[in-house]
């Protein structure tokens, strides 16, 4: 018995010493805790420094704010800063190096050191050590855009994350490329809605996609609303969600471009009423146009000259406008621009009523610049059978040189 | 964001430049033990014959490892997971050859090397794997080895065996001859060995040796014998690495190799040449003298001297980048991380081809023949100017020549019954490090100066590793580099007394030690003209060590027995020349180490059942560990120093073997330890290749740390049958557990995460442990392994014969990871940036032996 006892005791005792010393803790080096009153927002950042509008430097060691990074530099179209949000609002954090960050990472940021201030309006935390502030908590977490209009973006979005559906690049800015890839300069570009609201796009010649083409058609763009000053901007993350691969707004009837050479494609007609002298397309600087004048080199000659658009169904249209560039040269009669709702279609259009249109013509004789018309209103008109045209005149003693592109009517 | 990896800025392409040293000779324990454990089993004609010869009368013999189912299952199917028994490494034990001290006294490490492949010599060896009395030396508190090299020691007869095996080599061919004693007092004994692989179990891995050993006794009369033994076994090893688990993926094959690469002859045939060689023949010289002054006393005397080569050779690179296939920088995911896709697929496209993952010695012999360079004062004569091809990649052999001398003379006598020894000891050893040029790959010169130093220092001595001879023009076999001694003295004395009182046995031992190291420079460095030539002060310990121990014997049957140990031990003048290579410069406090184990066993011995449980702690205090690793950006070695490292190792043994019915038994075997970082050290850092000091005195968190690279669970079941015939079969199943990466300690530093706030993930991601094979959708976590062995024997006439064989790995269970550790560089930002460096257990091996006797 004695020997029994002794061999359980040893084995309760092994298994005890054992059990005692297991989980330990490993040791761990000091570390500071972090405390709710160390932890700021976005919003509470903002507002401090919008109440004077002075910048100023944080001097907590421990303040932070958790945010997400809205965009990144991975695409080159921002260079060592960085777009993130909070539950409160969005900032730009402008770095002191470039840094490895993606779209999604959830970050802390050490605000230690770093100067709270705007950039031309953009609210930024300046001067973030991406090494020594910055501590990424996760990845992934990828913000959804808000869904936004252009009518309603304002400056008070600034920093913001936002979708915008039913966009398009304007007429004008088509065969354009995001920026210039060669001389890595920033570019503009023109976007509009189908209600005529437009804003512009900015990139950097550096970004990845500063040499893509435009999109010519009609849909969605994720981007950053920035600010220059007074201007808004947009910030786009990447060319993939530049989804703009659908039909242009539904109402723009009519696009006559010229491109193709030809003066009737579209169902658009030239009506010689007097004289030879007529509408015909010519190329300058690269785009093809259409051109009119009744000089023959040595003499005018009368002539009325229509350049009628085919019939347009604007009856289910909510409203309506053209749009076209032109430019003149010389003296004589200007153009007339038409609108008439009971022309048939052929024949002379002298026998239809036709009322004037108030576009903005070129007043500058001596250059050869197209100037844009301005949206013309064609609210009035919003019925079955309209046309539009455009008259021109010239006599035995003068006449101008006329020259249009890119007519654009909506509806 | 890159200078986030330089928090420390460590990397480790010459990864563990010391501790790939210790792997090297850890596999090729391993490889020796998984052979020298397998007599263990064998239950043979051979095996009768051995029990009658091993035995001892003294009662802790019951604790020998050869009768002791705990010792011979962790040597034999414990050792490919790399398991330790208690945790101890090689330096906690000691082998001897006739009762002298065999191990590198510069680093404690054991050096089977020296003989390996002597199996038949060595197989005997009397062994113990922990503390109890020892008859020839104090011995380590991890037990002792002692191989007996006497020619009279030798089975009288012809042994001729040959093995067949995929592990280190493929083939091993092995002769012993032995006189035994005979009757003109004279006995002779002799073995040959030869073990050869092309390529062994790891692609681009290679295997030459061959081995000797000669003896020669003369019994002058009953009082006095002489004898004298040679052993050596000059060896050409093509080595393994070590990798990430990115480079295993890549490559499909977690043995991927990256010292290897093909090389295109003259003649247009392509040979695998691996770059990581290890060249070593250090033969050992002993010279016995037994005197039997009378019936109970007797006096051993012994003087020993070993001598010769031994180095490894690695590529080396001037003006060029890293050729190594796994530097991080020829990684896809390296990459990755930088948000380069192209340059990730361009990676990515050179691992998928066998030449692009492996290094590629044509382009090697390519850019040294278009590098023509013109030397201005060569050799430091002022005008000489050598004009050639100017190497960029070499190959270099770092050596590191031995020469150690050793004396001892051990006096036993009994009195009643009281056995009482007092031995004396003393060994001289000489570490002689240099570099040697072991292949220009066709250039025409190598000029020794110092990369790094050549562009950051404004003095153009700097770049000189010898002063002396600026400028130096380096042809193949021409020394370079660094050129120094290290000497190492020490000098013992050992007393111990054993004795029986009633159904106590005792014993008790004494030892009391003074060593010495200094360093003597042959080069005058041009960065450290002070302190890199000539001897150095020479550092003085002097240490003690107790031991004792006790038997209990309750019925004949079972034994409860106790043993302790108290000592000092002096730091390794390894660790303590922080920077050997260059100057004279140690860590700034060397103190003694300090070490108190014990155990306590219950042990069951009858015929038909045998079972030992035992409980052991002990505690290593004040441990100096440095590492010197090779950094990139400083193109130098990097010393890590932490001083004041303590240990605690303590855990369970059970082993219980016991026969079933008729020739069918069982056995079970659990290791269940707890092998931790006891304290919190602080660490230095040191550049090699100036006097700048990277970090001083940080404080390493790394209390309750896990000590890595081993299992500290380790469970086995294994059944054997022994027939009537003379043969025998058996299988072990086998499970590891609680095996961790070995943790870097700069992550464990208030610095590593100065950035970071508890909450943030990087803080625990920085400062855990990794825990290896933790995947629970796997059977066992993969962490298993099962073995089969058998064997039969054959009288035929006066003719033996023997055939052996053991499977490992039954199962061909690939995905095992038996050990790794972190590198030392880090990302603290993103922990995964620079994984960690791990081995995975082999597949489906054998070793099968035919052995002739007669």
């Amino acid at each position: 018995m004695r020997k029994l006892k002794f061999q359980y005791l040893f084995l309760v005792g092994a298994v005890a010493a054992l059990a005692w010393s297991c989980n330990k803790e490993l040791d761990q080096p000091p570390v500071s805790q972090l405390h709710d009153s160390d932890v700021t927002t976005i919003d509470s950042l903002r507002s401090q420094y919008y109440s004077t509008t002075t910048p100023f430097i944080i001097e907590d060691s421990l303040l932070s704010i958790y945010v997400t990074v809205t965009m990144d530099e991975v695409e080159g179209n921002i260079y060592k800063n960085l777009y993130v949000q909070d539950a409160t609002g969005p900032a730009n954090i402008r770095l002191t190096s470039s840094s490895d960050y993606k779209v999604g990472d959830s970050l802390r940021i050490s605000l230690f050191g770093v100067e709270i201030s705007d950039y031309n309006g953009v609210f930024q935390i300046n001067n973030v050590d991406p090494d020594k502030n910055i501590v990424k908590q996760a990845s992934g977490k990828e913000i959804l855009p808000t869904p936004m209009s252009f009518a309603h973006i304002s400056a008070a979005d600034e920093g913001k994350l936002i979708i915008i559906e039913n966009v398009q690049f304007t007429y004008d800015q088509l065969g354009n490329t995001y920026a210039d890839a060669i001389t890595q300069s920033s570019e503009n570009r023109y976007l509009e809605d189908c209600e005529g609201n437009s804003l512009y796009i900015r990139t950097s010649g550096f970004a990845d996609f500063a040499g893509t083409e435009l999109p010519s058609g009609n849909g969605s763009i994720t981007c950053i609303v920035s600010v220059f000053g007074s201007d808004i901007q947009l910030l786009v993350r990447s060319e993939s969600e530049v989804n703009m691969s659908g039909a242009r707004c539904p109402g723009q009837l009519v696009v006559k471009d010229f491109e193709d050479n030809s003066m009737t494609s579209g169902g658009w007609s030239v009506v010689q009423v007097t004289g030879t002298d007529t509408w015909e397309t010519g190329s300058f600087g690269g785009s093809v146009l259409t051109v009119i004048s009744n000089y023959d080199g040595s003499t005018n000659n009368a002539c009325e000259s229509w350049l009628i658009s085919p019939s347009l169904d604007l009856s289910n249209s909510t409203g309506s406008t053209l749009s076209f560039m032109n430019t003149q040269r010389y003296g004589g009669d200007d153009l007339e621009v038409l609108i008439s709702t009971d022309y048939t279609g052929t024949g002379d259009p002298n026998g239809a009523t036709w009322n004037a249109l108030p576009a903005t013509l070129d007043t500058d004789g001596s250059s050869w610049d197209l100037v844009p018309s301005g949206l013309v209103d064609l609210s009035g008109y919003l019925v079955a059978n309209v046309h539009i045209a455009f008259k021109y005149t010239g006599t035995d003693s003068d006449g101008k040189t006329w020259e249009l592109d890119d007519i654009i009517i909506t509806g | 964001m890159l200078n986030t990896y330089l928090r420390l800025g460590l990397i480790a392409p010459f990864f563990f430049a010391f501790n790939s040293h210790s792997q090297v000779e850890r596999n090729e324990e391993v490889d020796d033990s998984l052979e020298t454990n397998t007599p263990v089993f064998i239950t043979s004609l051979e095996d009768l014959d051995n029990n009658n010869t091993a035995g001892s009368n003294n009662s802790s013999g019951l604790l020998q490892a050869s009768r002791d189912v705990y010792a011979a299952t962790a040597g034999f199917n414990f050792s490919a997971a790399r398991f330790r028994i208690r945790g101890y490494q090689s330096d906690m034990s000691v082998n001897m050859i006739n009762g002298m001290p065999m191990y590198d006294m510069e680093s404690g490490w054991a050096q089977w090397y020296k003989w390996g492949g002597l199996n038949d010599v060595t197989r005997y060896s009397e062994t113990k794997a922990w503390l109890s009395s020892n008859p020839y030396h104090f011995g380590g508190i991890g037990g002792y080895a002692n191989i007996d090299a006497r020619a009279s020691a030798r089975r009288e007869g012809t042994r001729i065996s040959y093995a067949l095996t995929n592990r280190a080599y493929n083939h091993r061919l092995m002769a012993s001859y032995a006189t035994g004693m005979q009757s003109n007092g004279w006995a002779f004994a002799f073995t040959v060995s030869g073990r050869y692989a092309y390529e062994g179990y790891v692609e681009g891995t290679s295997y030459e040796a061959f081995s000797y050993y000669a003896a020669a006794e003369k019994k002058v009369n009953d009082q006095h014998s002489l004898n004298f033994a040679v052993l050596g076994a000059p060896t050409t090893r093509g080595r393994a690495s070590i990798s990430i688990q990115e480079a295993y993926d890549l490559a499909g094959n977690n043995y991927y190799n990256s010292n290897w690469g093909y090389q295109t002859l003259a003649d247009g045939t392509r040979i695998k040449r691996n770059a990581r060689l290890q060249k070593s023949h250090l033969p050992v010289l002993i010279f016995n003298h037994d005197y039997k002054i009378s019936k109970d006393k007797k006096l051993s005397t012994g003087v020993s001297f070993s001598f010769g080569s031994n180095g490894k050779t690695a590529l080396n690179w001037y003006d060029a980048a890293d050729p190594r296939p796994d530097y991080y920088k020829n990684l896809p995911s390296y990459y990755y991380g930088i948000n380069d896709v192209a340059n990730a697929a361009v990676a990515e496209n050179n691992w998928a081809s066998v030449d692009g993952r492996q290094l590629n010695w044509d382009q090697f012999y390519f850019a040294n023949t278009k590098n023509t360079f013109a030397q201005e004062n060569a050799n430091g004569i002022i005008g000489n100017t050598v004009t050639g091809n100017r190497a960029k990649y070499i190959v270099e052999n770092q050596r590191n020549n031995q020469m150690v001398g050793g004396l001892n003379s051990v006096f036993s006598h009994t009195i009643g019954n009281i056995n009482l020894t007092h031995g004396i000891i003393y060994q001289l050893q000489r570490n002689h490090s240099f570099k040697t040029m072991d292949d220009l790959l066709g250039a025409d010169f190598w000029v020794d100066v110092d990369q790094f130093a050549e562009q950051d220092f404004l003095d153009p001595n700097a770049a000189q590793n010898d002063v002396d001879t600026p400028n130096k023009i380096i042809e193949n076999g021409d020394v370079f580099g660094w050129n120094y001694y290290i000497f190492n003295s020490k000098t013992e004395l050992f007393n111990q007394a054993e004795f029986s009182l009633g159904k106590f046995d005792f014993y008790g031992a004494l030892n009391l030690s003074h060593k010495a190291f200094w360093r003597e420079g042959l080069y005058r460095n041009g960065r450290f003209l002070d302190n890199s030539f000539g001897k150095s002060d020479v550092n003085l310990f002097f240490n003690y060590a107790v031991k004792a121990g006790a038997t209990y014997n309750i019925s004949g049957r079972q034994f409860v027995s106790v043993n302790g140990a108290v000592m000092t031990q002096a730091p390794f003048s390894r660790s303590a020349y922080v920077s050997a290579r260059t100057r004279d410069f140690t860590a700034p406090n060397l103190e003694n180490e300090f070490i108190y184990t014990g155990d306590v066993n219950y042990l069951i011995r009858y015929p038909k059942l045998k079972m030992r449980l035992t409980y052991y702690y002990t505690e290593r205090k004040n441990v100096l560990w440095s590492r010197s690793f090779y950094h990139d950006e400083y193109r130098s070695f990097v010393n890590y120093v932490m001083e004041g490292v303590d240990y605690l190792n303590h855990g369970l043994e059970f082993g219980i073997d016991g026969n079933i019915y008729g020739g069918l038994s069982a056995n079970a075997v659990v290791a269940f330890g707890e092998y931790i970082y006891n304290s919190r050290p602080t660490a230095s850092i040191y550049r090699d290749n100036s006097a700048e000091v990277i970090a001083r005195d940080k404080v390493i968190y790394l209390q309750n740390f896990k000590v890595g690279g081993m299992p500290q669970t380790a469970a086995s079941l294994g059944l054997k049958y022994s027939g009537k015939k003379y043969w025998f079969a058996g299988v072990n199943f086998n499970y590891f557990g609680d095996i961790y990466l070995d943790p870097n300690p700069d992550r464990r530093t208030e610095e590593a995460v100065a950035n970071y706030v508890e909450s943030d993930p990087q803080y625990q991601e920085t400062i855990a442990q990794t825990q290896l094979n933790t995947d629970q959708d796997a059977f066992l976590n993969n962490a298993y392994n099962v073995s089969l062995f058998a064997g039969k024997s054959f009288k035929i006439s006066n003719y033996f014969l023997n055939i052996n064989v053991n499977i490992n790995n039954l199962t061909n269970n690939r995905r095992f990871v038996t050990g790794g550790f972190e590198q030392l560089r880090y990302d603290s930002q993103d922990i995964n940036r620079f994984p960690p460096r791990v081995g995975y257990l082999y597949g489906l091996n054998y070793f099968v032996m035919a052995t002739l006797r007669f």
